[in-house]
Protein backbone atom coordinates (compact mmCIF):
# COMPACT_ATOMS: atom_id res chain seq x y z
CA UNK A 1 0.00 0.00 0.00
CA UNK A 2 2.76 2.42 1.03
CA UNK A 3 4.82 1.43 -2.01
CA UNK A 4 1.84 2.00 -4.32
CA UNK A 5 1.24 5.44 -2.77
CA UNK A 6 4.93 6.40 -3.05
CA UNK A 7 5.12 5.26 -6.67
CA UNK A 8 1.79 6.90 -7.50
CA UNK A 9 2.88 10.23 -6.02
CA UNK A 10 6.27 10.24 -7.79
CA UNK A 11 4.77 9.19 -11.16
CA UNK A 12 2.04 11.86 -10.79
CA UNK A 13 4.74 14.43 -10.03
CA UNK A 14 6.69 13.50 -13.18
CA UNK A 15 3.56 13.53 -15.37
CA UNK A 16 2.27 16.78 -13.83
CA UNK A 17 5.40 18.79 -14.58
CA UNK A 18 6.04 17.33 -18.05
CA UNK A 19 2.44 17.53 -19.31
CA UNK A 20 2.03 21.14 -18.12
CA UNK A 21 5.26 22.15 -19.84
CA UNK A 22 4.15 20.38 -23.02
CA UNK A 23 0.69 22.02 -23.12
CA UNK A 24 2.17 25.41 -22.19
CA UNK A 25 4.96 25.51 -24.76
CA UNK A 26 4.23 22.98 -27.49
CA UNK A 27 0.47 23.57 -27.63
CA UNK A 28 0.94 27.28 -26.94
CA UNK A 29 -1.63 27.57 -24.15
CA UNK A 30 0.59 29.50 -21.73
CA UNK A 31 1.55 28.55 -18.19
CA UNK A 32 -1.61 29.56 -16.26
CA UNK A 33 -4.13 27.89 -18.61
CA UNK A 34 -2.01 24.73 -18.85
CA UNK A 35 -1.55 24.33 -15.12
CA UNK A 36 -5.13 25.26 -14.17
CA UNK A 37 -6.78 23.36 -17.04
CA UNK A 38 -4.86 20.11 -16.58
CA UNK A 39 -5.21 20.22 -12.79
CA UNK A 40 -8.96 20.78 -13.13
CA UNK A 41 -9.21 17.83 -15.51
CA UNK A 42 -7.24 15.52 -13.18
CA UNK A 43 -9.22 16.67 -10.10
CA UNK A 44 -12.55 16.05 -11.89
CA UNK A 45 -11.37 12.61 -13.05
CA UNK A 46 -10.32 11.61 -9.52
CA UNK A 47 -13.59 12.96 -8.12
CA UNK A 48 -16.09 11.52 -10.57
CA UNK A 49 -14.50 8.60 -12.47
CA UNK A 50 -14.21 5.14 -10.93
CA UNK A 51 -10.40 4.77 -10.85
CA UNK A 52 -8.69 1.49 -10.08
CA UNK A 53 -6.47 3.03 -7.38
CA UNK A 54 -6.91 3.26 -3.62
CA UNK A 55 -9.10 5.98 -2.13
CA UNK A 56 -6.03 7.49 -0.44
CA UNK A 57 -4.11 7.75 -3.72
CA UNK A 58 -7.15 9.08 -5.60
CA UNK A 59 -7.55 11.88 -3.07
CA UNK A 60 -3.78 12.64 -3.11
CA UNK A 61 -3.27 12.70 -6.90
CA UNK A 62 -5.00 16.10 -7.55
CA UNK A 63 -2.78 17.87 -4.96
CA UNK A 64 0.41 16.26 -6.26
CA UNK A 65 -0.55 16.98 -9.86
CA UNK A 66 -1.35 20.66 -9.27
CA UNK A 67 1.85 21.10 -7.26
CA UNK A 68 3.97 19.46 -9.97
CA UNK A 69 2.18 21.48 -12.64
CA UNK A 70 3.70 24.65 -11.08
CA UNK A 71 7.11 23.31 -12.12
CA UNK A 72 5.83 22.91 -15.69
CA UNK A 73 4.90 26.61 -15.68
CA UNK A 74 8.63 27.42 -15.99
CA UNK A 75 9.72 29.29 -19.08
CA UNK A 76 11.77 27.49 -21.73
CA UNK A 77 14.67 29.90 -21.01
CA UNK A 78 14.89 28.56 -17.47
CA UNK A 79 14.48 24.84 -18.25
CA UNK A 80 13.70 23.29 -21.60
CA UNK A 81 14.75 19.65 -21.20
CA UNK A 82 11.95 17.20 -20.51
CA UNK A 83 14.30 14.91 -18.57
CA UNK A 84 15.08 17.67 -16.07
CA UNK A 85 11.41 18.68 -15.97
CA UNK A 86 10.53 15.09 -15.09
CA UNK A 87 13.35 14.95 -12.53
CA UNK A 88 11.97 18.10 -10.87
CA UNK A 89 8.49 16.52 -10.85
CA UNK A 90 9.88 13.37 -9.21
CA UNK A 91 11.74 15.45 -6.60
CA UNK A 92 8.51 17.34 -5.93
CA UNK A 93 6.76 14.00 -5.32
CA UNK A 94 9.50 13.03 -2.86
CA UNK A 95 9.22 16.39 -1.04
CA UNK A 96 5.43 15.99 -0.95
CA UNK A 97 5.78 12.57 0.70
CA UNK A 98 8.15 13.98 3.33
CA UNK A 99 6.45 17.35 3.81
CA UNK A 100 6.29 18.82 7.29
CA UNK A 101 2.95 18.54 9.08
CA UNK A 102 3.62 22.00 10.47
CA UNK A 103 2.67 23.68 7.19
CA UNK A 104 -0.33 21.46 6.41
CA UNK A 105 -3.17 23.68 5.22
CA UNK A 106 -0.88 26.62 4.37
CA UNK A 107 -1.73 27.94 0.91
CA UNK A 108 1.36 28.16 -1.28
CA UNK A 109 3.09 25.20 0.38
CA UNK A 110 2.81 23.14 -2.80
CA UNK A 111 4.24 26.00 -4.86
CA UNK A 112 7.15 26.45 -2.46
CA UNK A 113 7.95 22.72 -2.73
CA UNK A 114 7.64 23.02 -6.54
CA UNK A 115 10.07 25.95 -6.64
CA UNK A 116 12.55 24.06 -4.45
CA UNK A 117 12.23 20.95 -6.68
CA UNK A 118 12.92 23.05 -9.79
CA UNK A 119 15.95 24.63 -8.10
CA UNK A 120 17.27 21.17 -7.15
CA UNK A 121 16.88 20.04 -10.76
CA UNK A 122 18.76 23.12 -12.01
CA UNK A 123 21.39 22.73 -9.29
CA UNK A 124 21.90 19.07 -10.21
CA UNK A 125 22.40 20.07 -13.85
CA UNK A 126 24.99 22.68 -12.83
CA UNK A 127 26.75 20.14 -10.59
CA UNK A 128 26.75 17.54 -13.39
CA UNK A 129 28.27 20.05 -15.83
CA UNK A 130 30.96 20.94 -13.28
CA UNK A 131 31.84 17.26 -12.71
CA UNK A 132 31.89 16.47 -16.45
CA UNK A 133 34.16 19.46 -17.20
CA UNK A 134 37.69 18.20 -17.90
CA UNK B 1 16.13 51.41 -5.52
CA UNK B 2 15.23 48.74 -8.12
CA UNK B 3 18.29 46.70 -7.06
CA UNK B 4 17.53 47.00 -3.34
CA UNK B 5 13.87 45.97 -3.84
CA UNK B 6 14.99 42.92 -5.83
CA UNK B 7 17.61 42.00 -3.22
CA UNK B 8 15.16 42.27 -0.31
CA UNK B 9 12.50 40.25 -2.20
CA UNK B 10 15.07 37.61 -3.09
CA UNK B 11 16.14 37.38 0.55
CA UNK B 12 12.48 36.99 1.62
CA UNK B 13 11.87 34.22 -0.96
CA UNK B 14 15.08 32.38 0.05
CA UNK B 15 14.11 32.72 3.74
CA UNK B 16 10.65 31.27 3.03
CA UNK B 17 12.21 28.26 1.28
CA UNK B 18 14.72 27.78 4.12
CA UNK B 19 11.87 27.86 6.69
CA UNK B 20 9.88 25.35 4.59
CA UNK B 21 12.82 22.94 4.21
CA UNK B 22 13.93 23.53 7.80
CA UNK B 23 10.52 22.44 9.13
CA UNK B 24 10.79 19.25 7.04
CA UNK B 25 14.31 18.55 8.35
CA UNK B 26 13.28 19.14 11.99
CA UNK B 27 10.35 16.77 11.69
CA UNK B 28 12.39 14.05 9.98
CA UNK B 29 15.41 14.36 12.29
CA UNK B 30 15.04 10.68 13.21
CA UNK B 31 15.21 9.52 9.57
CA UNK B 32 18.86 9.73 8.38
CA UNK B 33 18.06 8.90 4.73
CA UNK B 34 15.48 11.70 4.50
CA UNK B 35 17.84 14.10 6.30
CA UNK B 36 20.64 13.26 3.86
CA UNK B 37 18.37 13.77 0.86
CA UNK B 38 17.18 17.10 2.32
CA UNK B 39 20.84 18.10 2.73
CA UNK B 40 21.36 17.38 -0.98
CA UNK B 41 18.20 19.40 -1.75
CA UNK B 42 19.71 22.30 0.21
CA UNK B 43 23.11 22.11 -1.55
CA UNK B 44 21.61 21.81 -5.05
CA UNK B 45 19.25 24.72 -4.30
CA UNK B 46 22.17 26.94 -3.21
CA UNK B 47 24.02 26.13 -6.46
CA UNK B 48 20.89 26.94 -8.50
CA UNK B 49 20.28 30.21 -6.61
CA UNK B 50 23.83 31.34 -7.43
CA UNK B 51 23.01 31.01 -11.16
CA UNK B 52 19.60 32.73 -11.07
CA UNK B 53 19.22 35.31 -13.84
CA UNK B 54 18.58 38.86 -12.63
CA UNK B 55 16.08 41.09 -14.41
CA UNK B 56 15.85 44.88 -14.37
CA UNK B 57 12.27 45.77 -15.25
CA UNK B 58 10.91 49.05 -13.90
CA UNK B 59 8.28 49.09 -11.18
CA UNK B 60 5.21 50.81 -12.58
CA UNK B 61 2.13 52.35 -10.96
CA UNK B 62 0.02 49.78 -12.87
CA UNK B 63 1.69 47.05 -10.79
CA UNK B 64 -0.54 48.10 -7.88
CA UNK B 65 -3.37 46.34 -9.73
CA UNK B 66 -1.59 43.06 -9.04
CA UNK B 67 -2.25 43.39 -5.29
CA UNK B 68 -5.98 43.58 -6.00
CA UNK B 69 -5.87 40.67 -8.44
CA UNK B 70 -4.07 38.41 -5.94
CA UNK B 71 -6.51 39.32 -3.13
CA UNK B 72 -9.49 38.78 -5.47
CA UNK B 73 -8.19 35.37 -6.60
CA UNK B 74 -7.61 34.37 -2.97
CA UNK B 75 -11.08 35.28 -1.71
CA UNK B 76 -12.85 33.81 -4.76
CA UNK B 77 -11.00 30.48 -4.47
CA UNK B 78 -11.51 30.32 -0.69
CA UNK B 79 -15.26 30.78 -1.22
CA UNK B 80 -15.50 28.39 -4.19
CA UNK B 81 -13.50 25.65 -2.44
CA UNK B 82 -16.20 25.33 0.24
CA UNK B 83 -18.51 24.08 -2.53
CA UNK B 84 -16.29 22.29 -5.05
CA UNK B 85 -13.14 21.17 -3.23
CA UNK B 86 -9.77 22.95 -3.27
CA UNK B 87 -8.10 21.76 -6.48
CA UNK B 88 -11.29 22.10 -8.56
CA UNK B 89 -11.74 25.65 -7.22
CA UNK B 90 -8.13 26.58 -8.10
CA UNK B 91 -8.52 25.02 -11.56
CA UNK B 92 -11.79 26.84 -12.28
CA UNK B 93 -10.55 30.26 -11.15
CA UNK B 94 -7.17 29.84 -12.87
CA UNK B 95 -8.73 28.64 -16.12
CA UNK B 96 -11.23 31.52 -16.15
CA UNK B 97 -8.43 34.01 -15.38
CA UNK B 98 -6.33 32.71 -18.28
CA UNK B 99 -9.06 33.78 -20.73
CA UNK B 100 -9.42 37.32 -19.28
CA UNK B 101 -6.89 39.09 -21.57
CA UNK B 102 -8.60 37.73 -24.69
CA UNK B 103 -12.05 38.80 -23.42
CA UNK B 104 -11.17 42.22 -21.96
CA UNK B 105 -8.76 44.21 -24.08
CA UNK B 106 -7.64 46.80 -21.49
CA UNK B 107 -3.92 46.95 -20.78
CA UNK B 108 -4.44 46.60 -17.01
CA UNK B 109 -5.99 43.16 -17.54
CA UNK B 110 -2.93 41.78 -19.34
CA UNK B 111 -1.06 40.92 -16.12
CA UNK B 112 -4.16 39.55 -14.39
CA UNK B 113 -3.92 35.76 -15.07
CA UNK B 114 -0.66 35.00 -13.17
CA UNK B 115 -1.62 37.36 -10.33
CA UNK B 116 -5.11 35.83 -9.93
CA UNK B 117 -3.57 32.36 -10.15
CA UNK B 118 -1.12 33.37 -7.40
CA UNK B 119 -4.17 34.44 -5.37
CA UNK B 120 -5.81 31.05 -5.86
CA UNK B 121 -2.87 29.45 -4.00
CA UNK B 122 -3.53 31.75 -1.04
CA UNK B 123 -7.20 30.72 -1.29
CA UNK B 124 -6.15 27.04 -0.91
CA UNK B 125 -5.42 27.78 2.74
CA UNK B 126 -7.38 25.65 5.19
CA UNK B 127 -9.92 27.41 7.47
CA UNK B 128 -7.96 25.86 10.38
CA UNK B 129 -4.99 28.07 9.42
CA UNK B 130 -6.76 31.29 8.35
CA UNK B 131 -10.36 31.23 9.58
CA UNK B 132 -12.30 33.72 7.52
CA UNK B 133 -12.50 35.91 4.45
CA UNK B 134 -10.83 38.94 6.11
CA UNK B 135 -7.74 36.90 6.94
CA UNK B 136 -7.60 35.51 3.40
CA UNK B 137 -8.07 39.01 1.96
CA UNK B 138 -5.13 40.37 3.98
CA UNK B 139 -2.98 37.30 3.21
CA UNK B 140 -3.78 37.84 -0.48
CA UNK B 141 -2.85 41.51 -0.24
CA UNK B 142 0.43 40.63 1.51
CA UNK B 143 1.20 38.09 -1.22
CA UNK B 144 0.32 40.76 -3.80
CA UNK B 145 2.85 43.19 -2.29
CA UNK B 146 5.52 40.45 -2.39
CA UNK B 147 4.56 39.69 -6.01
CA UNK B 148 5.01 43.35 -6.97
CA UNK B 149 8.32 43.76 -5.13
CA UNK B 150 9.68 40.47 -6.51
CA UNK B 151 9.03 41.54 -10.10
CA UNK B 152 12.71 41.14 -10.99
CA UNK B 153 13.29 37.93 -9.02
CA UNK B 154 12.82 34.35 -10.32
CA UNK B 155 11.05 35.45 -13.52
CA UNK B 156 10.02 32.35 -15.46
CA UNK B 157 10.77 29.98 -12.58
CA UNK B 158 7.97 27.51 -11.86
CA UNK B 159 6.75 27.69 -8.28
CA UNK B 160 7.53 31.37 -7.82
CA UNK B 161 3.83 32.27 -7.54
CA UNK B 162 3.32 29.53 -4.96
CA UNK B 163 6.28 30.72 -2.89
CA UNK B 164 4.88 34.26 -3.02
CA UNK B 165 1.46 32.95 -1.89
CA UNK B 166 3.12 30.99 0.93
CA UNK B 167 4.82 34.24 1.99
CA UNK B 168 1.46 36.01 2.22
CA UNK B 169 -0.13 33.22 4.26
CA UNK B 170 2.94 32.88 6.51
CA UNK B 171 2.98 36.66 7.14
CA UNK B 172 -0.72 36.61 8.05
CA UNK B 173 -0.28 33.65 10.42
CA UNK B 174 2.65 35.44 12.11
CA UNK B 175 0.59 38.63 12.39
CA UNK B 176 -2.32 36.73 13.96
CA UNK B 177 0.02 35.06 16.45
CA UNK B 178 1.55 38.43 17.34
CA UNK B 179 -1.81 40.14 17.75
CA UNK B 180 -3.27 37.36 19.90
CA UNK B 181 -0.28 37.15 22.24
Amino acid sequence: MAVALTLGVIITGILGSMSTFFVSHHLGQGPVRSSAGLSLLVALMCEYLPLSVSQELASTIPYVFIGASFIGMASAEVLSQYVLMGLAGGIFGYLYLHASQFFTGFGGGLGTAACIALMVSLGTLALWKRIKKP
Amino acid sequence: MKKHTARVSMAVIILLQVIFLGANALEKANLPVVLLSLAFVGIASVIAWRNVTRHTQDHLYQDIWLVGYVAFGAVLTYWLSTMTGTVIAVGLVGLAASFLPSLVKYSWVRAAPPAIYCGTFVGMTSPDVLPGYTHILFAGAAAGVLLVTSKNVLNGYGGKLGTVAFGGVFFMVLLMEWLWH
